[in-house]
Order: C-alpha cells, then sequence, then structure tokens
C-alpha cells in the first residue's frame, strides 16, 4: 500500500465520472419518493462492472450518502420524504417551507449531511484498519457467531416482528443453500436443472427483491394517477419552490447553535451506523429525540425548529460511513444499504477483512478517501443545485417505472450475459413484493443469501477444528466466541428497547411519514 | 359478537412451518449427509420461527392489541401491480425470443400506457430516449453485447 498508488486511484478519470455520476445521480434518485438509496444503489451495480474496483465502490458509496442527503430535499420542500432516513425531517423541514424558510432549511440539511456524511468517512478511516487487525484472530468460529450476529440484529431490527426478521435472515441462508456443494461434492435442492446447480447469484436476487419489488408496490397507486394526481404533484412543487424564499445560509448565531447539535448527531449517527442492521432511519430518530431531549424550547419541534433538521440529516449521513466500518472489517454490513454494497464489494474481488487493508489496501483507502470527497462534494452541489433538484422530483410514475425495469433487466442480464439471472431477478421480485405486502424484510434474507455460504464453511471448518469434541463445547472454549454469544442474546432484546425508544420519539412521526420502511435505507 | 378477521401472519407461519417440512425431507435426496447438516439445522430454524409467526398471528386475531399494525386484506391492491408483473414478465419473454431494441420499443410504450400516459410525445421520447441511452451504455461503454 501506498500513497502514490491512492493517489492515482483517485485522480483517474473513472473516478472522477464516478463522483459525478455518483453524487448527482444519489442526489436525485434520493429526491424522488420512493426510490431510496439501497435500490439506487442496487441498481447501479451492474453499470459498475467493466470499472475498476475503486471507482466503482466510490461510486457507490457516493449514491448512498447523496441519496441520504437528496431525501431531505423533498421532505422539506414538499412533506414527502425521498428516503426514509429523512422522514424525520419533513415535519420541521416543511413547516420551515411553509414558512418561506425552505431555502434555509435546505441550507441547514445541506451543511448537516455534509458535516455528518464527513465526520463519518474521517471516523471510517481510523476505526477501520485497528478492527482489521483484530479480525485477524478471528477463525472459522469467530466469523461463524458474526455472522450469526450480523443476521440476528438485522433480523431483529428490521420488522416490528423480529420474529419476521429472523425468518427472513434464514429463509435467505436456505436459498444460498441451492447448487453444488463444494465441500462434499453433491448438488443440494437443484432438482436436475442445470441452472441452479451454480446457485442463486447474489445481485441479480437484489436487484429483483429491491428494484423489481419496488416498481410493483408504486404500481399500486395506478388508479389514483390515472385520475389525474399528476396536478396535485404540479401545485406541491410550485409551492415549494416558491416557499424557497430567504437565505441559503444559517445566520452565524444559527451555526453556532447548530455546533454541538452536529457534534451530538454526528455521534449518535456514526455509532447507529456501525450496530449492524441499523440504517439511516433509526440514527435520525434517535438524534431528532435528544435534540429535542437537549432543547430548551421543545415544544418548537415538529412546527419548524431548524435544529430538528439539522439533528436528523447529521445522524442520517453519519450513519453512511459508520455502516461501512463492520463492512469493510468484517463483512457484516451495517444498513441494508451497507449490503448491498457488500454484493458489490464481491463482485469487484474485494474481501471485506484484514487482507482489505493490506494487500489491496490502495483500493480501499482509495475508497475511504473518495467518499470523504464525495461528502464535500455534495455539499458544493447541493448549494448549486438543490432547487433544479426539486424539479426532478415531479417525474411521474409512468416515466419512471419503465426506465427502473429496463435498467434492472438489462443490469441484471449484463452481469453474466444470462438471462438465467434475469429469471432469479423475476422470481425474486415477485417474493420481494409478497414479503413486503406481508410485513416480512427483505433486508435480512439479502444478508442471509451474501452471508449463506461463508457461514456454512465456518461451521463446517469449526466443526472439524473441534477434533471429535463436541462443537459446542469447542466454541465455549473460545473467548471471542462467547462475547458474540452474549451480543446475538442482546440483540434478541434489541426489538423491545427500540419499541420503547420508537413509543418514547416518534408516535405521530413515523406514521405520517407515510412511507414504506420494509427495505429501504 | 364481532367475528375477528384472520391475522395474515396464520397462514404465513403455516406456510413457514410446511416448506420447512417439505425441504427437510427432500433433505433426504442429498447424497452425502454430512452436506445435509447445515440445511437441517436451518430448515429447523425456520420452522421454529414459522410456528412463532403462527402463533403471534393467532394472538393477533384472537385478541388484538392496540400496537397491531392494521392489515390491507382486500384483493383489490393487487390487481395493478401484479399485471405490471405480467408485463415485466412478457418483456423478458420477449428479450429471450427477440433482440434487446424490439423488446424494449414494445415494452415501454405498453407499460406507460397502462399506467395512464396519454402524452403520445412523452412516450415517444421515453421510449426513444431510454432504448438508446441504455443501448449506448452498455453497449458501447461498458462493451456489454445485448440480447
Amino acid at each position: 500500500m501506498n500513497i502514490q498508488g491512492i493517489i492515482d486511484n483517485l485522480f483517474s478519470i473513472q473516478t472522477i465520472l464516478a463522483l459525478l455520476v455518483g453524487v448527482v445521480g444519489g442526489m436525485i434518485i434520493g429526491a424522488l419518493p420512493g426510490l431510496g438509496s439501497t435500490m439506487g444503489i442496487a441498481i447501479l451495480i451492474p453499470v459498475t462492472y467493466s470499472m475498476e474496483p475503486a471507482p466503482s465502490i466510490i461510486m457507490l458509496t457516493a449514491i448512498y450518502t447523496c441519496a441520504t442527503y437528496g431525501g431531505s430535499i423533498s421532505a422539506i420542500l414538499l412533506h414527502t420524504p425521498g428516503t426514509v432516513a429523512s422522514a424525520a425531517t419533513a415535519a420541521d423541514g416543511y413547516a420551515m417551507t411553509l414558512r418561506g424558510e425552505g431555502l434555509k432549511a435546505i441550507g441547514v440539511s445541506t451543511i448537516s449531511s455534509g458535516l455528518g456524511g464527513f465526520f463519518s468517512a474521517v471516523m471510517l478511516l481510523f476505526l477501520a484498519p485497528p478492527l482489521a487487525r483484530a479480525s485477524l484472530a478471528f477463525s472459522s468460529a469467530e466469523i461463524f457467531f458474526i455472522t450469526l450476529f450480523g443476521l440476528t440484529i438485522i433480523g431483529s431490527l428490521s420488522a416490528d416482528a423480529p420474529a419476521k426478521g429472523w425468518a427472513s435472515g434464514v429463509l435467505g441462508l436456505c436459498v444460498a443453500m441451492i447448487g453444488y456443494d463444494v465441500s462434499y461434492g453433491v448438488a443440494r435442492y437443484t432438482y436436475h436443472i442445470t441452472a441452479l446447480e451454480s446457485g442463486i447469484q447474489t445481485v441479480p436476487a437484489l436487484i429483483g427483491l429491491f428494484s423489481i419489488s419496488q416498481v410493483m408496490i408504486q404500481a399500486e397507486t395506478i388508479k389514483a394517477r390515472r385520475e389525474h394526481k399528476e396536478e396535485d404533484g404540479e401545485a406541491q412543487v410550485q409551492r415549494a419552490l416558491a416557499g424557497m424564499k430567504g437565505s441559503f445560509w444559517p445566520t452565524r448565531q444559527e451555526f453556532l447553535a447548530m455546533i454541538p447539535n452536529i457534534i451530538r448527531s454526528g455521534i449518535i449517527g456514526l455509532c447507529v451506523g456501525i450496530l449492524p442492521g441499523a440504517g439511516g432511519d433509526i440514527g435520525s430518530w434517535v438524534s431528532y429525540n435528544e435534540a429535542k431531549r437537549f432543547s430548551k424550547d421543545k415544544d418548537s419541534f415538529g412546527k419548524g425548529n431548524f435544529q430538528g433538521v439539522c439533528a436528523s440529516e447529521t445522524a442520517n449521513n453519519a450513519v453512511t460511513g459508520g455502516s461501512l466500518v463492520p463492512l469493510l472489517t468484517l463483512g457484516i454490513p451495517g444498513s441494508s444499504a451497507a449490503a448491498v454494497i457488500l454484493g458489490g464489494l464481491t463482485i469487484h474481488g474485494l474481501i471485506p477483512g484484514h487482507a482489505l487493508f493490506t494487500t489491496q489496501g490502495n483500493i480501499t483507502y482509495s475508497i475511504i478517501i473518495g467518499f470523504a470527497i464525495a461528502n464535500l462534494l455534495m455539499v458544493v452541489i447541493g448549494v448549486f443545485a438543490a432547487k433544479y433538484v426539486v424539479k426532478v422530483t415531479n417525474v411521474p410514475n409512468d416515466v419512471l417505472a419503465p426506465i427502473i425495469v429496463v435498467l434492472s433487466v438489462i443490469g441484471t442480464y449484463a452481469i453474466n450475459l444470462s438471462m438465467i439471472d434475469v429469471y432469479v431477478m423475476a422470481v425474486l421480485g415477485l417474493l420481494g413484493y409478497f414479503m413486503r405486502k406481508f410485513d416480512i424484510p427483505t433486508a435480512p434474507m439479502v444478508l442471509g443469501l451474501i452471508l449463506g455460504s461463508m457461514a456454512e464453511n465456518a461451521l463446517n471448518r469449526s466443526i472439524s477444528m473441534a477434533k471429535g469434541v463436541n462443537v459446542l463445547i469447542y466454541f465455549s472454549r473460545r473467548p471471542i466466541c462467547i462475547v458474540f454469544f452474549i451480543l446475538i442474546i442482546i440483540s434478541g432484546f434489541a426489538p423491545a428497547m427500540m419499541k420503547r425508544l420508537e413509543k418514547k420519539v416518534v408516535g405521530t412521526g413515523r406514521e405520517e411519514a407515510n412511507v414504506d420502511m420494509s427495505s429501504d435505507d | 359478537m364481532k367475528k375477528n378477521r384472520m391475522s395474515y401472519d396464520v397462514p404465513i407461519g403455516i406456510f413457514l412451518v410446511a416448506f420447512s417440512a417439505y425441504f427437510f425431507k427432500e433433505s433426504f435426496k442429498i447424497p452425502n449427509p454430512n452436506s445435509a447438516l447445515f440445511p437441517r439445522l436451518l430448515l429447523t430454524i425456520l420452522g421454529i420461527l414459522g410456528l412463532v409467526i403462527l402463533l403471534g398471528g393467532l394472538r393477533k386475531t384472537f385478541r388484538p392489541k392496540e400496537t397491531d399494525k392494521p392489515e390491507i386484506v382486500s384483493l383489490d391492491v393487487y390487481k395493478h401491480p401484479m399485471f405490471v408483473y405480467v408485463l415485466i414478465i412478457v418483456y423478458i419473454v420477449l428479450l429471450t425470443y427477440t433482440n434487446f431494441i424490439l423488446s424494449t420499443v414494445i415494452f415501454i410504450p405498453l407499460i406507460m400506457l397502462y399506467y395512464g400516459s396519454r402524452n403520445w410525445k412523452t412516450i415517444a421520447i421515453v421510449t426513444v430516449s431510454t432504448t438508446v441511452l441504455v443501448y449506448l451504455m452498455f453497449s458501447i461503454v461498458l462493451k456489454v453485447v445485448l440480447p
């Protein structure tokens, strides 16, 4: 790993293009209600195929952070969060717009998002390498427990009923079982269909589960659309643009008042991000609640207090970098969007762990720095482009749907030039749709799919390393395993804790946001 | 007494238990028993979780609580999404037997019309621009051969 190599990576044309596409594209994707960061990343993974690894991942992380920011634009101006993570911003942000302070709300959001994201990038740079080194002490047994922990916590945090979340995760693991088992040389669950022998590919499954199912969910509102609800949207955008008077930048006083908020929210966001499975929406709500608690003016929250916007946006962007920490070091995504990025990493041959920071260090450090730059670019472009992004949110569904479908289908095909992948995508699209209708989260299933073979190999190797001793006893002799075991038990109780938090803060907030929460981030 | 509407968790739970049981039985077809260990483990867990969900569904049916999320049971909701899905399948079939350009040029107007778009100009613009851009992006920039 050397500085020259990193600089070469960063200043290549591909990286610069990747940054631009990622930042602008991310903002637009985020601002469009119904399209979230998770889905945006999933659709654009195929586009990164013939790109070098570093620019590819930089683009994906840029999309992640800018979509999180973009979501706030429509939350503030149209009272419709573009992504779930901006739900907490909608109430105060929109109230500010109605007061004519919409532009300032966007200004606050831009600064907060940029600072939150940049902070998390810096922390990623400092926290990840030591953690990667620590992961050297991990052998198969620990890896098995880590994957178990990742699945347990994503399962418990992503649904109202953790049993459904875990079921989704296990289902993902099961689907990963389909195919040829290399260790024993037998085919499993293939029913003599050749196509199934190589297993279910991750990226087609991802695209199906997230993008196709989303198109179907959007389709539910077709009836309303046919009855010319478009005019409503047009009027809203006009009103929003009218509300964007006044200055973009907060006053010196306001900015000074924001600073403790930003620091606190940034740390909250970072920690929530590092926690596997907890995504932008949790980060923003927790930090919103804390900002309210620390405020001398609690009643104004929800009615247009810019500190609310600041807290929520700083945190949700800080989550992005935080979620990359466990992802790059241990292979456990810190959020569902990170899980999709894991898919992207695997395709480019980047395996999370110690090697990523040593032999492949050039690539990894380029990615982290590129991610930091993306956050800065986001602020710069946000300052100039926020107004125009709003106009984009008016794009009607009937234009979006075909574009998404074509991109998904062709993108999937482009992976291996195989129509079979497309069929997989189609099947999983239908499955994803029904899962979301029945309140079963899709993110754990993706994680199960990705981690399936890793978990099984780890278990098998543990059994052989136990050399005849019952494998459970073998586990209990390893301290790190015990630690993770305790963590797994704790994460089993996490949902109860989350319910308490939700009741305190949210109540009306989350329902008003009226957004499909299940797999977005 | 008011009739309780059955929570959809009940059929979900039943399905999961049945699913686990069926594939557990299927696991005996795997030639090497060691290889079957992990699947069986997973399916057992899945079955237990299915049971939990089933019980939760029964509880929601007979003793509904305030905090339970409202469940949409009407079949109406599914009409449009399913039709869109059918259109997507049609597109994929077209792609299998013909080429990209033809399939896409047929698909996009179809789906836009279904969505209620009546503005032929818009439809034409979207169709042409999407097809052209995707074609350029994938075959030239990324050097991918399209079906």
